[in-house]
């Protein structure tokens, strides 16, 4: 008689916060897969309110050590959607740039730090610089970029407190950019290099059958504004998020989870779906790196999200370096505003995906409600899914090699479960009653 | 290894403004004020942030709140100093939840050649780190006597209350010596 097995991953490791991961088995029948997100939540949306929005920026950003500019960036679109804001194309062209410079630093960490020691059977990312000691060298270059790009846009290289409702406190001088062109090209040919690199990695055959979720804009690569589309083909204004996915809350976590409306079905946020939706409207190089690194587009396996964050890398260089050059410093920094009871909504792209606020202000320009949707969030049940179809493959070891299997797949999805509570340990479950 | 004319020692505060997490950037501020020109003093949000800052140092301190269970003999909270490379350090639990901790961080360092001869690594035990918070009234009442045992060994003192700090084979409880005992 077939027997239950339980296995647990009690702490997952290579992951931004903490989390865990249970799995109960009968034989080979999955019976349930729950990835437990137990940092404590942080309450930060009931924080926000009665706060004066201005203070939004400041204390979202404080959300997250790796992507504070995402909470940022929401958070100003969101408001300014409120107040009847229209920022100047050189104010979106700086945010543009801010947002670069989080992505290469984020992508970098995780790609060579968290992400490519599953790649070479290696515990760390210390045991892969003891093996490939150059091409992680390299990665820490280009992620010291994006931090010193965030120094000089956002005030100082943590937690940024240059972003303002309505533009920046203060246009950055041009001498300041400028300083960082060398490094920056320099940047492009390495990253361009990184993504060559990781394109060679053996890819487990995992293809899935996602929905996957991103900003889509017509003239570029969507960071920070556009509609919200999907690989099954909704295309919704960004107004309409709610009508078309939910937050729900489950037992085992304290995370919300994400879902469609409707069928209830999980999606999937994060490079991989920006790439498959927008990857015409990738820098050149990045486009052609694109067509170049033997994936058929789209690409429907998560593993492969590594390059994705290889070409968004060098996406992200090409676009800092265009923006360095042509910029001019401008005035006004920041679009004047008057307060008035309102509400408003915005989504931007996070390093891990798609990340949608929504507030409510009153007339004295007082926080009276504050929703934040983070994307690991949105991709807890997608992770699930996964999970349920990837243990029949890696059933066939011991506890130890299934749980660490279990892991590579989540770390794909690079979570930040520090974020997400408002994250792992791996628990499979063969209770051993027969 | 590196020049006359450049900072030779590092110290990096890590933290965040989540109650006794906020030390390590207290500590920062509070070294900034009577910092001399031999020491570039930085504030982290993350362990990984070193990374790039560690090129051309002689010598490294890094202060970071700790999370670890009371200490129920002493009813105490501790300052921890400890000079890498340390079993204890490898083992330390910081505060900072993100995978790739300071152990990590070190021995990366350490096995890309990037780490200064000596690195000090001062551990503040700490009892809550809500988000937002203010640091607890033990910690509060420990500061500056943290602020005077870290300042001893990254260069000149600053200005403020000095509180005789005590070392006992590494371990080290400022918050409960004197005037500060009783009002933690």
């Amino acid at each position: 008689m077939a027997h239950t097995r339980t296995i647990k991953v009690e702490a997952l490791t290579r992951v931004e916060g903490e989390g865990g991961l249970y799995v109960r088995l009968d034989g080979d029948q999955i019976e349930d897969v729950q990835l437990s997100i137990y940092e404590p939540p942080r309450f930060f949306e009931a924080f926000l309110r009665g706060r004066p929005l201005e203070e939004v920026p400041d204390i979202t950003a404080r959300i997250c050590g790796i992507c504070p500019i995402a909470y940022q960036m929401s958070c100003v679109h969101a408001l300014e959607a409120a107040l009847g804001v229209t920022i100047s194309p050189e104010i979106r062209r700086l945010r543009r740039l801010l947002y670069c410079g989080e992505w290469i630093e984020s992508h970098a960490l995780h790609m060579h730090l968290l992400h490519a020691p599953d790649f070479f059977g290696v515990d760390s990312g210390i045991d892969l610089a003891e093996r490939y000691p150059d091409e992680v060298t390299r990665g820490l270059r280009l992620k010291k970029h994006g931090n010193e790009l965030l120094e000089v846009l956002g005030g100082r290289a943590i937690h940024p407190i240059n972003v303002a409702v309505g533009g920046f406190y203060k246009a950055p001088k041009k001498d300041d950019l400028l300083k960082l062109l060398p490094d920056f090209e320099w940047g492009l040919e390495a990253a361009i290099a990184t993504a060559r690199w990781v394109a060679t990695l053996d890819f487990p055959d995992f293809i899935r059958d996602y929905d996957m979720v991103a900003l889509q804009h017509p003239d570029e690569y969507a960071m920070n504004e556009g509609h919200v589309a999907s690989t099954a083909g909704r295309v919704v204004p960004i107004t309409e998020y709610e009508q078309h996915y939910e937050e729900f809350h489950v037992e085992h976590s304290t995370a919300l989870h994400s879902r469609r409306t409707g069928d209830h079905a999980s999606y999937h946020v994060g490079p991989l779906a920006r790439i498959n939706l927008n990857r015409e409207r990738l820098f050149p190089e990045a486009k052609e790196l694109a067509d170049e690194v033997g994936i058929d587009w789209p690409c429907w396996n998560p593993f492969q999200a590594i390059v994705a964050r290889g070409l968004e890398v060098v996406h992200a260089y090409e676009e800092a370096i265009a923006i360095i050059r042509d910029y001019k410093p401008f005035s006004p920094p920041r679009i004047p505003y008057e307060y008035r009871a309102s509400s408003g909504c915005a989504a931007t792209e996070a390093p891990r995906g798609l990340i949608y606020h929504r507030y409510e202000v009153d007339d004295e320009g007082k926080i009276t409600f504050a929703m934040i949707v983070p994307p690991t969030s949105q991709n807890q049940q997608q992770i699930e899914a996964d999970l349920r179809d990837w243990l029949p493959r890696i059933l066939n070891g011991d506890d130890a090699h299934t749980a660490l299997e279990c892991e590579r797949l989540v770390r794909c999805y690079d979570p930040c479960i520090s974020c997400s509570t408002h994250f792992l340990k791996l628990t499979v479950d063969r209770g051993e009653s027969s | 290894m590196s020049n006359t004319a450049r900072p030779r020692t590092l110290f990096v505060g890590i933290g965040s403004p989540h109650g006794d997490d906020r030390i390590g950037w207290l500590i920062a501020d509070a070294l900034q004020q009577g910092a001399g020109r031999d020491i570039d003093i930085r504030k982290a949000a993350t362990p990984s942030d070193l990374l790039d800052w560690l090129a051309d140092f002689d010598r490294l301190v890094v202060c970071d709140a700790c999370a670890t269970p009371l200490d129920k003999t002493t009813d105490s909270r501790a300052l921890h100093r400890w000079q890498w490379p340390t079993r204890e350090v490898a083992t330390l639990r910081s505060a900072n939840s993100h995978a790739f901790g300071l152990p990590q961080v070190l021995q990366l360092a350490e096995q890309l050649g990037t780490l200064p001869p000596v690195i000090i690594v001062f551990g503040v035990e700490g009892e809550c780190f809500d988000a937002f918070a203010e640091l607890s009234p033990r910690l509060a009442a420990a500061q500056d006597a943290i602020v005077q045992r870290i300042a001893a060994d990254v260069g000149p003192v600053p200005t403020g209350r000095m509180i005789e700090a005590e070392a006992n084979n590494g371990r080290w409880e400022p918050a409960l010596r004197g005037e500060d005992a009783r009002n933690a």
